[in-house]
């Protein structure tokens, strides 16, 4: 079998991370999400803390605007816009050299053209979220709404800049699921039928 | 997948002589900065030896500078956020889409073009009143804005065919166009503006003419179907989500132009109730103005042959030669701005001279230049330092930086002082807020690097 991306996007709190994680044990495969901050600082010399500020936020503010325009433009290696562009080179490497799954980051428009991609959507009900984020970060559930919240601005805001497609909207992928139906563990068993089927 | 055609990231950022690198990056930015800002002081120039009118025309010009502010203002809207939706695409080898991009921002460039013009010209009276001009000096500034409108389309189009060759990787291509821009306009406004007899219109009509033939190369340029990225059939029909994401980024450049008109607007204001002849401070300012900027634009461009080299070893964590970089360009910007503040001391007269032939001209606009020149040396470090923070990534320290010296201290000072000291009070709240910047530099400068000596980077 040849070289093959599964492509994962998720909302905050869905499980999508842990789902990502299963199926790359399932398949024997390994997932990059944070961890390609760090091939792309190690490919590019830059250090992973700035790829990791710039990480899955809104990159259009007002004044980050403002500020391109004063210098004339923006060259710097500290610009979101050109960090983005050498984390996506260092994905589309990652993946031309060996099968993996790839988590968030607009992996399935920057991987769009290999190919052997999937990419997966994984959403959930809103109380499993709610619940899921309070008990990961330890919070109260307003806390965890008002996180959710961001989270969900910010994810969709950074994939709609970067991308041309929308965020979590069914088009942009090839399979949509709420892990809330068949629970983590059975989602993964889903996906991975999915992908016996297809391979 | 497609073979990997962008260029990686140069490592030569992190690893040789400064000094070089600096040169290497800023020298071909300064060549266009420079260039650009030519432009305006040669049309200055020009239309300031026209015969027996010389001052009045020059006033006249110098009320229609709020006017090339707000038209650059929606320019550098579609501009600005055209070239950075290009250049993303272009990062992700997306060229369909970036098609799509470039042939909206030549609808859209036209569009407001056309739209910017036509209102402009229904109003054009009243506005340029409103900007500061006088009966005396109104039939100059309307006869050069008149042209100037009628090609406002082309301007646009011109301007943002050339922010999108800069991001479409042919930054040489965009220098030779301004470059081409500059020269013809040395050609045609003299012939127009003497040979010819046709004055001040001469002078826009050299302008519009040097565009026009400029924007026939670049077009020529970008239908090469070689290249990747280049015009055709079906690009042109405006997209809601393109149009939407162009005025999301342009929005705030374009604010920070109408700013800068604001500013302009009220200093001709300024001069015009308080001065004992408005046309004549005006037109001292036009000129004073004209030649600092040449000066400003020299620094601007050796930070944004900074900042690459900064971004990059701060990326990197080379903070020593981060610290070195921006010691460096300092020192650079400083020699810019220190010769300028020599010239404008010690020969205004000479530099005046060149602008115009009217004695009493000669003699307020090398007083104003004087004046407004009092701290130049340190605006060569406010401007760098300015830059420097945006090139680490400290976004919101930058703006604030860059918009106390033009706005949040100007504004208040322009609209205060005068009350006190009338015309001068105009004059000095220039180098008064160029000074509290550069103040304000100094303390949010030296409190990062308190902050970076306690993380234990950068000793």
């Amino acid at each position: 079998m040849k070289n093959y991306v599964i492509s994962i996007g998720r909302e905050l709190g869905s499980g999508g991370k842990e789902i990502a994680e299963k199926l790359a044990h399932k398949l024997g495969i390994p997932v990059y999400d944070k961890k390609l901050l760090e091939a792309a600082a190690q490919e590019s010399g830059i250090d992973a803390s700035a790829f990791e500020h710039a990480d899955e936020k809104e990159s259009t503010s007002f004044f980050g605007n403002i500020l391109g325009y004063i210098g004339g433009s923006n060259d710097s290696y500290m610009a979101s816009d050109r960090l983005f562009q050498i984390q996506s080179e260092a994905m589309r490497n990652i993946a031309g050299q060996c099968s993996c799954i790839t988590v968030g980051r607009c992996s399935e428009y920057v991987l769009r053209e290999h190919n052997c991609l999937i990419s997966i959507f994984i959403t959930a009900d809103r109380n499993d979220r709610i619940q899921r984020i309070m008990q990961k970060d330890g919070l109260d559930e307003q806390a965890a709404i008002e996180r959710m919240q961001k989270g969900d601005k910010q994810r969709r805001s950074y994939h709609d800049y970067y991308a041309t497609t929308e965020w979590g909207a069914a088009r942009t992928y090839d399979l949509c699921i709420n892990s809330s139906r068949l629970g983590i563990d059975g989602t993964v068993d889903f996906i991975f039928e999915y992908i016996k089927r297809l391979w | 997948m497609n073979k990997s055609n962008q260029p990686k990231v140069p490592t030569e950022l992190g690893t040789e002589k400064i000094g070089k690198l600096l040169m290497q990056y800023a020298i071909p930015a300064i060549i266009a900065q420079t260039a650009s800002s030519l432009y305006h002081m040669i049309d200055s120039i020009f239309i300031g030896h026209i015969p027996d009118v010389g001052a009045f025309a020059i006033s006249g010009l110098a009320t229609t500078f709020p006017f090339m502010n707000l038209s650059a203002a929606f320019g550098a809207m579609v501009g600005v956020g055209g070239a950075t939706q290009l250049s993303v695409r272009l990062g992700q080898r997306d060229y369909d889409s970036a098609k799509t991009i470039l042939g909206n921002l030549v609808t859209l460039n036209i569009l407001v073009g056309i739209i910017f013009a036509t209102v402009s010209l229904l109003f054009l009276d009243d506005i340029l009143i409103f900007f500061g001009a006088s009966e005396q000096t109104l039939p100059f500034a309307r006869a050069f804005m008149e042209i100037i409108l009628l090609g406002n389309a082309v301007t646009h189009l011109y301007l943002g065919i050339n922010a999108a060759l800069r991001s479409a990787g042919h930054p040489k291509q965009a220098m030779y166009a301004t470059i081409l821009t500059v020269c013809m306009n040395i050609i045609l406004a003299p012939l127009f503006i003497y040979i010819f007899g046709w004055g001040i219109r001469g002078a826009a009509l050299a302008t519009i003419l040097a565009q026009s033939i400029t924007l026939i190369w670049q077009i020529k340029l970008l239908s090469n179907p070689d290249e990747l990225l280049h015009l055709q059939r079906g690009i042109y029909k405006l997209r809601k989500n393109i149009v939407k994401g162009i005025l999301t980024i342009g929005m705030s450049p374009f604010f920070i132009n109408v700013a800068a008109c604001i500013v302009v607007i009220i200093v001709n204001k300024g001069l015009r109730s308080y001065s004992d002849n408005g046309d004549m401070s005006i037109a001292a300012y036009g000129i004073a103005n004209r030649v600092q900027f040449i000066f400003v634009m020299v620094v601007l461009g050796f930070t944004q042959g900074m900042q690459p080299i900064v971004g990059y070893n701060y990326g990197a964590r080379l903070f020593i030669r981060v610290k070195e970089t921006l010691k460096l360009t300092i020192i650079w910007g400083t020699i810019v701005t220190t010769v300028g503040f020599l010239i404008s001391e010690f020969m205004p007269e000479i530099v005046a001279r060149a602008f115009t032939t009217d004695e009493a001209l000669i003699e307020s606009s090398a007083r104003a230049l004087r004046i407004i020149s009092l701290v130049m040396p340190v605006i060569g470090f406010q401007l760098v330092t300015t830059n420097f923070f945006q090139s680490i990534g400290k976004v919101n320290k930058s703006i604030f930086l860059s918009l106390t010296r033009q706005m949040l201290f100007l504004m208040p000072l322009l609209l205060i002082l005068p009350l006190f000291w009338g015309e001068e009070g105009v004059w000095y709240s220039m180098p008064i807020s160029d000074f509290i910047a550069a103040v304000l530099t100094v303390v949010l400068l030296v409190q990062q690097f308190k902050e970076w000596r306690k993380e234990n980077i950068m000793n």
